[in-house]
């Protein structure tokens, strides 16, 4: 009997404990589901009009960025234009740079208006161009993420044991931002960019644990994929 | 007695060090898989290596990527053949370039040898520099750069010093697994293909050359 009383007085208790538990994990959702927010932006002059048969081709820049080679472009926005439309032809950059050279290495890669048409007026380029059926080059012009950091996690150790206590937050922004280039009319077509942010959260009881990481670089890279591909896939 | 120790271990340490310290000698091969996307220009061009360009070789220690960047040495040296992989690649670029190229073995009389020469190209490697860019987060990943300046001097039909052009090449890659067929050139191939790119384009562009080529190309040339 004693037993049951017990349990009974707790029950109170306990319900206000879920309650409490239930509206953090919700209020946790609410503030995790408007942790990456992404914004694309596509100034294209004369966009989509990929025949059949035309390819595009995606380039890392060194003069802009670093942190990207061709591989990392193709992974980042490659992917995402080809699961977005999948009739879209593509050229593989390695053998885009091969035919080019000694045009677009990294000491090499034009970047003015001027820099381009001097590249394309020459008639070995353009034949390299032809015969690779290469219309469309998306070319990095910016890229990066940037990483703030708030709060504080304290951690202590002797000789009972060791642990850590805090929170720590941070902002993280990437921003990925191309140029394309018509190859066939030796025009330049537009900038494609796009930004993501999102906040990330690490509380410490013990051990720090993030519950929260924003995936902002891949938010980017699937947004612009998908919007490149929609630009410049479509037929005249 | 303390000072007994530390040197029985600094000396077990050196052992050790010794003993596991391992040296590689890449094979690197810069050569284009396509001739170069240029204008050949219609004149015989001679080519001078000096030995000691064909024999440059630069030995550097890799230096890997601890936790939050921090740097570790782990007693492994690779050996750079800049010198001879460059002359592969040179022969390459000179010949999509010029109607004709000839190597020449003694730059002191290269017309006596080949007459039909409008000029002469000699190649120095100024510099070679290798290493490696590690990121600053705690699961820290590697980058290999490479670094490499050319001096090219172009001499003319009687000898004389037309042109001396300075080409830099830069080159990063990033580490990537690899456990069969695996081309390792560590950044080195596109730094080199990159400075012999920036030879290509700025050649013609540089005033004494361009006087230089309007005089032979009114000489007739002799492609």
């Amino acid at each position: 009997m004693a037993f049951d009383s017990q349990g009974s007085g707790r029950q109170p208790m306990m319900r206000s404990f879920r309650a409490l538990m239930t509206s953090l994990l919700a209020l946790l959702l609410l503030y995790l589901g408007a942790c990456t927010t992404v914004q694309v932006q596509s100034a294209l002059k004369s966009p989509g009009n990929l025949s059949s048969g035309e390819n595009v081709v995606l380039l890392s820049n060194f003069g802009s960025t670093r942190d990207f080679d061709d591989s990392d472009v193709d992974n980042c926005i490659g992917s995402s234009m080809r699961q977005a439309n999948p009739e879209l032809g593509f050229v593989p950059a390695r053998l885009f740079r091969e035919n080019l050279f000694p045009y677009f290495m990294p000491g090499t890669t034009p970047h003015t208006l001027e820099d381009y048409k001097n590249v394309l007026n020459k008639a070995e380029v353009q034949q390299r161009i032809t015969s690779l059926r290469v219309r469309y080059l998306v070319i990095l012009t910016k890229g990066g993420t940037n990483t703030d950091w708030h709060g504080g996690i304290f951690c202590g150790a002797g000789y009972g044991g060791g642990g850590c206590l805090g929170l720590s937050w941070w902002d993280r922004r990437s921003e990925l931002d191309f140029a394309v280039w018509d190859l066939q009319n030796k025009s330049f077509s537009g900038n494609v960019q796009a930004s993501a942010a999102g906040k990330g959260i690490m509380p410490a009881f013990g051990l720090p644990i993030p519950i929260y990481s924003p995936a902002t670089e891949s938010a980017v890279c699937k947004e612009l994929g998908a919007r490149l591909a929609e630009l410049l896939g479509r037929q005249e | 007695m303390k000072t007994k120790g530390f040197m029985v271990l600094l000396i077990a340490l050196n052992l050790f060090a010794a003993g596991c310290s391992v040296e590689r000698s890449l094979k690197l091969d810069a050569r284009l898989p396509l001739p170069p996307a240029v204008k050949q220009v219609p004149l015989h061009i001679g080519v001078y290596y000096s030995p000691e360009f064909i024999d440059y070789t630069k030995k550097i220690e890799f230096i890997g990527c601890g936790p939050s960047g921090r740097r570790d040495s782990y007693g492994i040296f690779f050996i750079f053949p800049v010198g001879a992989a460059s002359r592969d690649l040179f022969d390459q670029v000179a010949a999509g370039m010029f109607a004709a190229v000839t190597r020449v073995a003694d730059p002191s009389q290269p017309f006596r040898d080949a007459s039909s020469l409008d000029g002469l190209l000699e190649l120095r490697i100024e510099s070679f520099d290798w290493g490696t860019m590690c990121t600053k987060d705690y699961f820290s990943t590697l980058k290999f750069t490479a670094n490499v300046r050319y001096v090219i001097d172009l001499y003319n039909s009687g000898g004389s010093s037309v042109a001396s052009m300075r080409v830099e090449g830069l080159g990063i890659e990033k580490l990537k697994p690899c456990l069969v067929d695996c081309k390792e050139s560590l950044a080195v191939e596109r730094a080199m293909q990159d400075a012999m790119a920036k030879f290509m384009i700025e050649f013609n562009e540089q005033p004494e050359v361009k006087e230089w080529l309007s005089t032979r190309k009114a000489a007739g040339g002799n492609p």
